[in-house]
């Protein structure tokens, strides 16, 4: 009996958490798109209530992936997890901001950069109109005018990184500490070879001193002159 | 914001879950009794309830966070349908439904009901949790006047400026789009990706691993020191006894 009515508790309680997904999905489908969008939006603040800071990464063979990200103060950066490797995302830009209420950026796999939609639309044009010579660049400072669409896009967020300044990857801070980690194993150690036979000869020399002492020290105390008496018994 | 016809359509599916589930709960209790219906009802409600309250008790405490929320952004997709991410004017981000227009151009709808028309063709969308996702930003006097080229002098294509040798033509609107200076972005984008990582990278590996960990010849000696006293009195301790 007691099993039996256990295994209605299971039932119920695996049907109610079905529930708070199945549940707000059929009231999407048949709601239309005013319905369908109050659902995805209550699951995606569901979502940042949950990762309470994330990242949506373009990664490098095409597609986006979301990833929490958590602040590493010893780098002044994002450390963040993508396809198991794990690297850093800085806020050089200042394009990072909130996806309902929480902190969220859009950031590319290969750079340790958040970007943006219009970055990357900037990297795009940019590209096309030097490639077609409206863009003239040279070291005197020509005129760097180019165009972007009117409407907003859907730009290839990969390509973001053309625009930026410098070519640091997103492990470089990661990598570079593990090379100087190891750079270092020879002197990572407290105590060397030497120290160690040092501090053992220090003892051993201590307690040779002390056997030394005793031994051979121990009947001085005193100081004077011997002189042997000899007691006679008497002569007759 | 929803026909007749779409509500009654909700308010039958509501309706037949709550009748499926009451019909589970009469089932327990005329095969196992009311004690057996008693614990699906409680187990029903307690299910229900257990995520939502779970997430907004614990929030980013949750283990497997990563994991939960990736579900969440699928349940999300799924519920969309398509969906659209935009950068809206401010810089906030909006997860929202992608729609279509009569004419087949696609928008987005920010929580403030302002509209945003997305240039893109389906195939130009992103695949994320089963659903397709348009990403974009919000073009508005807001956030592109920091970029934007104010003066555009001529529509010639006759260079009117020679800058190291090399013929510059004016600025200039050839496909009715919004001229931006590269200047700007460039000013922009300065310094970024630099090897300011890898210097922190190296500098925490050199304070935490580093040749400055070992010990110091003046402790050395102090060490020594002490150790031949601890062995000469230990020695003298044993010998005495």
């Amino acid at each position: 009996m007691v099993v039996l009515t256990l295994t209605w508790a299971l039932l119920g309680l695996l049907l109610g958490l079905a529930g708070y997904v199945l549940l707000p999905w059929i009231l999407a489908f048949l709601g239309g798109v005013e319905l369908r969008d109050r659902v995805g939006r209550y699951f995606i603040k569901q979502m940042q209530t949950v990762v309470g800071d994330s990242t949506l990464v373009a990664r490098e063979q095409g597609g986006v992936d979301l990833a929490p990200v958590s602040f590493d103060p010893e780098f002044s950066a994002d450390r963040v997890t993508v396809g198991g490797e794990t690297g850093h995302l800085s806020d050089d830009l200042n394009l990072k901001s909130r996806l309902a209420g929480k902190g969220f950026g859009l950031a590319l796999e290969s750079h340790p950069v958040y970007i943006s939609p219009l970055f990357a639309e900037f990297a795009d044009r940019a590209s096309d109109a030097l490639h077609d010579d409206r863009l003239a660049l040279t070291d005197g400072g020509a005129r760097l005018d180019f165009e972007i669409a009117p409407d907003p896009i859907v730009p290839e967020l990969r390509g973001a990184h053309r625009l930026l300044d410098g070519d640091a990857r997103r492990r470089y801070g990661v990598l570079a500490q593990s090379w100087a980690e190891k750079s270092q194993e020879k002197f990572g150690n407290r105590v060397s070879v030497g120290q160690t036979l040092l501090l053992i000869g220090a003892f051993v020399a201590g307690s040779g001193m002390a056997f030394l002492v005793l031994k051979y020290g121990g009947d001085a105390g005193g100081g004077g002159v011997e002189v042997p008496i000899q007691i006679a018994g008497g002569l007759r | 914001m929803t026909d007749r016809r779409t509500q009654l359509r909700i308010g039958a599916a509501i309706l037949a879950t709550i009748g499926i589930l009451a019909g589970f709960g009469a089932f327990a209790w005329y095969g196992w009794g009311p004690i057996a219906a008693a614990a699906f009802g409680g187990a029903l409600v307690l299910g229900g309830t257990l995520p939502p309250v779970t997430i907004l008790m614990l929030r980013d405490g949750l283990p497997l966070k990563g994991v939960l929320g990736v579900g969440l952004a699928i349940a999300a997709q799924v519920a969309f349908g398509r969906a659209a991410l935009v950068r809206r004017d401010d810089g906030e981000y909006e997860w929202t439904a992608l729609r279509e227009d009569g004419s087949g151009r696609y928008f987005a709808r920010l929580a403030d009901g302002r509209e945003v028309p997305i240039d893109a063709e389906p195939g130009e969308w992103y695949r994320f949790g089963f659903g397709d996702l348009a990403i974009t930003e919000q073009k508005t006097r807001t956030n592109l006047d920091e970029y934007r080229v104010v003066a555009t002098p001529a529509d010639s294509d006759q260079p009117t400026d020679e800058r190291a040798g090399v013929p510059v033509k004016p600025p200039q609107v050839e496909q009715g789009g919004i001229p931006v200076s590269l200047a700007t972005v460039g000013r922009r984008v300065r310094g970024s990706a630099s090897s300011e990582l890898v210097r922190r990278g190296r500098d925490k590996a050199l304070n935490d691993e580093g040749g400055m960990q070992a010990l110091s010849p003046l402790w050395t000696m102090a060490f020594a020191t002490v150790l031949l006293l601890v062995g000469f009195a230990m020695t003298a301790g044993v010998m005495l006894i």
